[in-house]
């Protein structure tokens, strides 16, 4: 079909050429001397030519590519050994046969209404769930099992995460006469408390960073998830920036914007986000807030909760127990990042203050890990 | 950039330092353009085709920097004209004044050059053949279209002001726009970018001018009253830019604004910070107290040497002060510690080959818009004797 649209619109370009010709020939005859007129002719010609070129070439790409999905499906040879794309130790690639592409399928298989702005008008819908998460710190021991199930679940590719859990150390040591710890200047005792702060997209109610978007790509479904449309998105970065919880990323594989999507396809199938599912503590508890009976509206009025900068007007809808307000901006002087995570962000002088090398660790493309196993 | 992020990174490199550089010289030279045509200044009208033509050269290239520094680049002529996110989004509203600029910039080249091409029209070859299209047809030349088109002109430029105000103005929102960053959003930050553009635009007409006007043209020489308002012009220009930097300093103080700004400062530009010698060397400094001081002094704005060190000095410091404000906000971080350590690979779509490429892209544009319609401003003894020559 597109094969035989492309060689008729080629055949009309061809074909307005030779007419043009035909009509310069023509003003020849009649000896008008409209140079300028030419010209025009030929600029229109070259516009005409060079738009239909790049339309051709356009369908034949696209034609190229559904022939090699065709030849993949008949071909591909599938498992662990031929399909060393998936084996975990380096960036999947993402193609048609993954299932990745449907992302109108993937993202709002139902068909919810969706917002670019104006979200306050998105009660008066009455929608029928509203989904939250409620954090209780006091159980939350940092294992990060919860960053590795969401790894696992969304694949989400090396070196970026969709959720962090901030370990971080509060309090001093402080001088004394039998401490632990022994320097130089005497003998010191650790006063200092442990506190995890697991982070992830707040789906604010109010989000600067779909509003941002030049491309409408990222939207608030009806139900409160903020996802983004990866076939729409330009990778142009101002949602990153816009985000105030830095939950937003650049994909380094789809090369778009990338976040937490709050397990939107387990969510659709009446499942429970990964991270909630995998946590030791049950620390994160997941739920609607439009049923009172839910746990999260239970705990939401049995405990007093806080969000994160509320200053900035977003409407978080991400609730935490317990949580120190002293640790979540950036610039506290009394928090202290564990060195053995992540989420001390490897790239800040801080991590140079600690006596940390900043060494990044490089990811490799190996293109078969199994070649040698082959043999 | 993609390798290394880890929990925070600075992910608008140096293309979208480039963006508002090259655009705030696009409306700058703009403002010199429309101060012969609108405001009526006899002493600005030698540079005014230099100014439009540069002005046009620069606005091509201002929009290819962000699409550079975008990840998928292919996508994003359809996206932003086809699916615009209009009241909300700065970089949508700015896709849409972007446009009329550039059809707007077309007119202006247009009725500027629009005898130099009669003229030129009867040449043969290429170039001929290329004036005699950029005529359209219209090869009257007599004293009522002539005063037809400064007519043109005159309206163009008082749309154009606004328009060339906007589109830097709204690059300034970009920033000032994003609430998140604490070093950004800043109600000053728009009306800033428009002064430094317009400092920075005078300094490039100048810079053209004199380099020009000295060594490539065969008919015109530099005149020293045009030197002289230039300078005039950037006196006022480095003031006003120097008076809201002192703004912007003033609300940095603990007593007046939040904490992130306060240690945004303390981290980033105070004594200490990263970017110490960036900001108050570089930029304050050489970029705007030196030439300042400099062009009050009525022997320096009319030698060319000098002239051509301070618009040279201008350019660092505007260059500058973009570099401080696209990269120095990124640097202090939102949820982790100490300040970003940004990197700038020599390669790749946002290294800083591909940013000097940006550069270099502009000049060459620059230089293709000079050979096809011209730069240089026609005498008006020569273009009297063309008009009496059309009659004859």
């Amino acid at each position: 079909m597109k094969f035989s649209l492309s060689i008729i619109l080629l055949g009309g370009v061809y074909v307005s050429y030779r007419s043009d010709f035909s009509l310069k020939e023509a003003n020849d005859e009649a000896n008008q001397e409209s140079l300028s007129a030419n010209f025009m002719s030929w600029f229109v010609k070259s516009i005409a030519l060079g738009l239909g070129g790049l339309f051709a070439l356009s369908m034949f790409n696209s034609l190229d590519r559904a022939d090699a999905a065709e030849k993949n499906n008949v071909d591909l040879p599938t498992g662990p050994i031929n399909n060393h794309r998936w084996m975990g130790w380096e960036n999947p690639v993402l193609d048609d046969k993954d299932g990745w592409n449907d992302w109108d399928k993937l993202l709002n298989p139902n068909n919810l209404p969706v917002w670019f702005d104006n979200f306050n008008k998105i009660p008066n819908t009455k929608p029928k769930h509203h989904w939250v998460m409620v954090i209780d710190t006091r159980k939350c021991v940092g294992c990060q099992a919860c960053v590795i199930a969401c790894k696992s679940e969304n694949n989400v590719p090396l070196g970026v995460f969709r959720t962090v859990v901030q370990v971080m150390e509060t309090g001093s040591m402080e001088s004394s006469p039998n401490g632990m710890v022994v320097t130089d200047d005497g003998n010191y005792e650790p006063n200092v408390k442990k506190f995890m702060l697991p982070r992830l997209c707040n789906h604010c109610d109010e989000p600067p960073c779909v509003e941002a978007c030049p491309v409408k790509a990222t939207f608030k479904r009806q139900d409160g998830i903020v996802l983004v449309d990866y076939e729409k998105c330009i990778g142009c970065g101002t949602c990153i920036q816009a985000c105030p919880y830095n939950m937003r990323f650049f994909n380094p594989v789809t090369k778009t914007a990338d976040k937490c999507t709050l397990c939107v396809h387990r969510i659709d199938a009446g499942l429970e986000p990964a991270c909630v599912t995998s946590c030791v503590g049950r620390a994160r508890i997941f739920g609607d807030l439009n049923d009172p009976k839910s746990e999260v509206s239970r705990l939401i009025s049995q405990y007093p909760t806080a969000r994160l900068k509320m200053s900035q007007g977003t409407e978080p809808q991400v609730f935490y127990i317990d949580l120190n307000g002293n640790l979540e901006g950036n610039t506290s002087m009394d928090k202290v990042f564990m060195e053995y995570t992540y989420t001390i962000g490897f790239n800040t002088t801080a991590y140079k203050k600690l006596g940390g090398e900043v060494e990044l660790p490089k990811i490799e493309e190996h293109k078969n890990p199994f070649k040698e196993f082959e043999k | 950039m993609l390798g290394g992020q880890f929990l925070e990174t600075a992910i608008w490199g140096l293309p979208i330092v480039i963006y508002p550089f090259l655009s705030g010289l696009m409306a700058g030279a703009f403002v010199i353009d429309s101060l012969a045509h609108l405001f009526g200044f006899k002493q600005f009208e030698p540079v005014a085709k230099l100014a439009a033509t540069s002005s046009f050269a620069m606005v091509l290239i201002a929009a290819l920097a962000p699409l550079v520094d975008s990840l998928q680049p292919a996508k994003a002529p359809l996206e932003l004209y086809f699916r615009d996110h209009f009241p909300y989004s700065p970089l949508s509203v700015f896709i849409i004044i972007w446009t009329l600029y550039v059809i707007l910039m077309f007119f202006e080249m247009y009725f500027d050059y629009r005898v130099e091409n009669i003229k030129k029209s009867k040449l043969s070859g290429i170039r001929g053949s290329i004036a005699r299209f950029l005529t359209f047809g219209n090869n009257n030349i007599s004293k009522d279209s002539l005063l037809k088109d400064k007519k043109a002109l005159f309206i163009i430029s008082a749309i154009g002001v606004p328009l060339a105000f906007a589109f830097h103005g709204y690059i300034g929102f970009v920033f000032g726009a994003i609430k998140a960053r604490a070093l950004w959003t800043s109600s000053v930050m728009m009306l800033m970018f428009i002064t430094s553009a317009i400092v920075s635009g005078a300094a490039l007409v100048t810079l053209l001018y004199i380099i020009g006007y000295s060594y490539y043209s065969k008919k015109n020489v530099v005149n020293i009253e045009t030197l002289n308002a230039l300078g005039i012009f950037m006196i006022f220009a480095i003031s006003f830019d120097l008076f809201l930097d002192f703004i912007d300093k003033l609300y940095s103080f603990r007593a007046y604004t939040e904490a992130d700004v306060f240690h945004g400062w303390t981290l980033v530009y105070n004594a200490g910070g990263v970017l110490f010698f960036n900001y108050f060397v570089v930029q304050i400094l050489l970029g705007l107290i030196i030439p300042l001081i400099l062009l009050i002094f009525k022997p320096v704005r009319t030698s060319k040497l000098m002239m051509v060190l301070i618009s040279i000095l201008i350019q660092v410091g505007v260059f500058a002060m973009r570099f401080n404000t696209v990269i120095g906000g990124q640097l202090l971080p939102k949820i982790s510690q100490g300040t970003i350590i940004p990197e700038f690979p020599w390669l790749g779509f946002d290294g800083i080959l591909s940013s000097i490429g940006l550069i270099c892209l502009s000049i060459v544009i620059f230089f293709i818009l000079g050979w096809l319609f011209g730069w240089e401003d026609s005498n008006k003894s020569s273009l009297e004797n063309q008009t009496n020559s059309v009659d004859n």
